[in-house]
């Protein structure tokens, strides 16, 4: 019971901060619990990053009580500059358009359409109940996850602390945290659910792991919802439901999962405000973007996209110089609150990005985990190793990435002539940075086909998105309307 | 009435498929074919008591063998056996752990198997073309079981046979073969093989059928986009197999994992699925119990690896110091004990005076002396 608390608790907090800066969206209480979900699981490991700095003990009251503060300013922030009224939370928001689970009706047109939404349902809600059942009964397994993760966490744990005195043997973790550059958020939720259950329990500290992988399929369902309809949103669930690689991350502690939720969301909402130029969406994007960075060094990938995706927008549309200027204050400044602190941490303590430990060198040219005397400079040999690995070999992402290839060719028009092609360059942006990173530093990941499958889990769900959208751009053509 | 005949036909070719699976192969089909061989303690650590040597009987189709100790069944095959649809499979009952070693000797070398054993019934298939490739053949096939622990156990294995799957059956069988899982899964899943050919060539093989008979079904109708309308509905199809394919996996773990997983035993998913960990959870229990508060631990040898990382981990809140007077090792045997109780890892001086304060399996505590 504990561990629902420890999850409730925060949601609620992300809930309150999700409808304060969508105040002026139409999300139903739904999609907001499950933004809600990470936004608050992100505050609640930045409150725990600077009780770490101010040498507040990692204790479980001090923790619950930083938590309840940050609810009642949310609550506060929501009654004087939100739209909810003091009668309820809840109830403003839970008759929102398509929120309320007991106005819950089947999508599709005809009966046949109906079938088959119901038989998509059933099955994504199958799926779940796998990854909730695994993750709430397998112990933390893999290598990665215990000695990149949990093991960081245990030690926080024992300590009290983030053990930040230069002169400890252990200093931040050392010998415990593997790579000491790695962000800390799936570290901090390991710890909040320790100290939720009074021990460091091997399978209920990742329990956290299994909902963001229904939170996510909540907010992918939503996103392409506004676009293409019910139903077609839950086909394209279900599609992206079924990679098995992202199915088995629901199950493990791992921070890529997390990483996909974060970085799919920033996208999403740079695009709604690409589409529709609110600006309070881009503040969304960027809260997400910095959570990103927060959770993965990778997220930076996804914060230089976006913002050279905004750079390119504004400069298309020709706005004022002012009107710019606010466009990237909004996108930016969100993200300087959210990830500033670590990365201005990381830089001072020196902990670097690589795969060396500690410092902040990298081993450009030379993959610090490829045998010693390979030779160095670019490895322009992961190129077609890695398109084998991703089309014709081992990629198992149930052909996602071929199918948004072909809708590319077929549909080469339809995006390019719409706001479509800014997700292509969000998604060749990100893909071409991967694979600079495997020709320059990460040759291995390609090479014994490990990191590029995992990698790719982060735009994986851009790339079924930006075909739902192709798609529909395609059908809507030929006047199909049965979504 | 059409549409009924069509898949009849095509459920009496599933039905042939199936009919054609099992061909046994030579004399290696039978029990018989199997020699006992080699009964001898090795490598088996009695704390505290002697060596029992392994006894072996053969009852009708199934031997038995008690340990602890080790015992090797080898076949020879005269003049070697084609790898090619070759399946060895067999069924252990066990009532103890275990180990065991599928030890394939053939025209280009040795390859190994290790499998553990729980205590429970378990079927080991294996397919011997994937662990040798296609154009190698088998010279001779050894199992050693190795039974460890103070009272080994009796382990009782059954239908050990080899046997020739049809092309047919070979693809059904190798396409429904669920990969085994490990620690590294999180980097990747594989895709199933259709017999020895990848998955994905022959899903875009699929796609390509599907697209024109779903693009002739469009035209015809006359729908307007017909083409946009065929690849979806081509890649929804093949998209529905692939997923139906793998979530027969997901079911299959989850069967697998329901009987398995429980909360309080958190040791056994990594004893079913890493193969080879050994004892090395019940060996950090047995750590935790002796190092007393506020003493921390090291290793002996920085050659043991992933066992250091998980040992640290696992430890907690026993932490690691390289100046610890308490030094563990595991499964490492560059480090020994000299007679004057200096601990060495190879020729490196770890402590120049150590007490062993235990063995355990295959690990051991150690109490520096003098620090």
């Amino acid at each position: 019971m504990n561990i629902f608390f420890a999850l409730i608790i925060p949601t609620f907090a992300g809930f309150l901060l999700t409808s304060l800066l969508l105040k002026k969206e139409d999300s139903g209480i739904v999609e907001k619990l499950a933004l809600g979900y990470g936004l608050g699981l992100g505050m609640l490991s930045m409150q725990i990053f600077f009780m770490g700095l101010l040498a507040i003990g990692f204790r479980f009251l001090p923790m619950l009580a930083g938590q309840l503060i940050i609810i009642a300013l949310l609550i506060y922030l929501n009654l004087r500059y939100g739209r909810m009224s003091c009668v309820s939370v809840i109830s403003s928001t839970s008759f929102a358009p398509g929120s309320c689970a007991c106005s819950f009706s089947l999508p599709g047109g005809s009966k046949a359409a109906k079938l088959v939404a119901g038989l998509a349902l059933i099955w994504i809600i199958l799926k779940c109940l796998f990854v909730l059942y695994e993750d709430f009964t397998r112990p933390l397994f893999a290598v990665d996850t215990w000695s990149n993760w949990a093991a960081g966490a245990k030690f926080f744990y024992y300590e009290g602390s983030m053990l930040l005195d230069p002169e400890s043997e252990h200093y931040f973790g050392r010998d415990y945290r593997l790579f000491m550059g790695h962000p800390l958020h799936t570290v901090f939720l390991q710890l909040w659910q320790a100290l939720w259950l009074g021990s460091f329990h091997e399978v209920l500290v990742k329990s956290w792991s299994a909902f963001y992988f229904i939170a996510f399929l909540i907010v992918f369902y939503f996103t392409v919802k506004r676009e293409s309809g019910s139903f077609r949103a839950l086909l394209w669930t279900l599609f992206v439901s079924t990679a098995p690689l992202l199915v088995y991350h629901g199950t493990e502690g791992l921070a890529d999962l997390p990483l996909t939720y974060y970085s799919f969301l920033s996208v999403a909402f740079m695009w709604r405000y690409i589409k529709t130029e609110r600006g309070g969406l881009l503040i969304v994007s960027g809260v997400f973007a910095g959570m990103a960075v927060f959770t993965k060094n990778e997220g930076l990938l996804v914060f230089t996209t976006l913002l050279f995706t905004l750079v390119v927008f504004t400069l298309v549309r020709g706005r004022a110089k002012s009107e710019k200027a606010y466009a990237f204050v909004r996108f930016i400044l969100p993200f300087v609150i959210v990830a500033g602190p670590w990365l201005l941490f990381k830089f001072l303590g020196d902990f670097g990005f690589g795969h060396s430990g500690a410092g902040s060198e990298m081993a450009w040219l030379s993959d610090p985990t490829y045998a010693e005397g390979t030779r160095t400079g670019l490895h322009i040999e992961v190129i077609p190793i890695g398109l084998w690995e991703i089309f014709v070999d081992k990629a198992n992402f149930n052909l996602t990435i071929p199918f948004w290839l072909v809708l590319s060719v077929i549909g080469l028009r339809e995006w390019i002539s719409s706001e479509i092609k800014y997700l292509y360059l969000i998604i060749i942006m990100i893909v071409g940075a991967f694979f600079f990173i495997y020709l320059t530093l990460e040759v291995t990941a390609v090479t014994e086909a490990t990191g590029i499958h995992r990698n790719a889990l982060l735009y994986l769900p851009i790339i079924a998105f930006a075909s739902a959208m192709v798609l529909e751009k395609l059908l809507s053509n030929v006047g199909d309307k049965s979504s | 009435m059409f549409r009924i005949y069509k898949i009849f036909i095509l459920f009496l070719l599933f039905l042939f498929s199936f009919a054609l699976v099992p061909n046994d192969v030579t004399a290696l089909t039978k029990m018989e074919g199997w020699t006992l061989s080699s009964f001898y303690p090795v490598g088996v650590k009695v704390k505290g008591g002697e060596a029992v040597f392994v006894r072996a009987e053969r009852v009708g189709g199934t031997i038995s063998i008690t340990g602890p100790g080790h015992l090797k069944l080898t076949a020879k095959v005269g003049g070697g056996l084609e790898a090619v649809g070759k399946r060895l499979s067999f069924t252990v009952k066990s009532p103890a752990d275990a180990y065991g070693v599928l030890r394939i000797r053939s025209t280009r070398g040795v390859a190994l198997k290790k499998f553990m054993l729980r205590s429970s019934t378990h079927t080991y298939s294996y397919d011997l073309e994937s662990i040798l490739g296609p154009d190698d053949y088998v010279l001779d096939l050894s199992l050693d079981f190795l039974l460890e622990g103070q009272g080994g156990g009796t382990v009782d294995i059954v239908d050990l046979s080899v046997k020739e799957a049809s092309p047919a059956g070979r693809a059904l069988e190798t396409f429904f073969t669920y990969d085994t899982l490990t620690t590294k899964m999180i980097n990747h899943i594989d895709l199933p093989t259709i017999g020895r050919y990848g998955f994905l060539p022959v899903a875009y093989g699929l796609l390509i059928v599907f697209y024109f008979i779903a693009s002739a079904v469009f035209k015809r109708r006359g729908d307007p986009g017909a083409r946009i309308k065929a690849v979806a509905t081509a890649f929804l199809v093949v998209a529905v197999f692939v997923t139906l394919r793998m979530d027969l996996r997901w079911a299959s773990m989850w069967s697998q994992d329901h009987k398995l997983l429980n909360a309080n035993d958190h040791s056994a998913i990594f004893l079913l699925y890493e193969q080879g960990m050994g004892d090395f959870f019940d060996f950090i229990d047995f750590v935790k119990e002796e190092v007393p508060e506020g003493e921390s631990v090291r290793p002996a040898s920085a050659k043991m690896g992933d066992y250091i990382r998980l040992a640290n981990y696992r430890l907690l809140p026993i932490k690691a110091s390289p100046n610890a007077r308490y030094i563990w090792s595991y499964d490492d045997r560059g480090v020994r004990l000299t007679r004057g109780g200096a601990l060495l890892d190879g020729g490196t001086v770890i402590a120049r005076s150590v007490e062993l304060i235990a063995l355990s399996g295959d690990g051991a505590l150690y109490r520096e002396a003098v620090k």
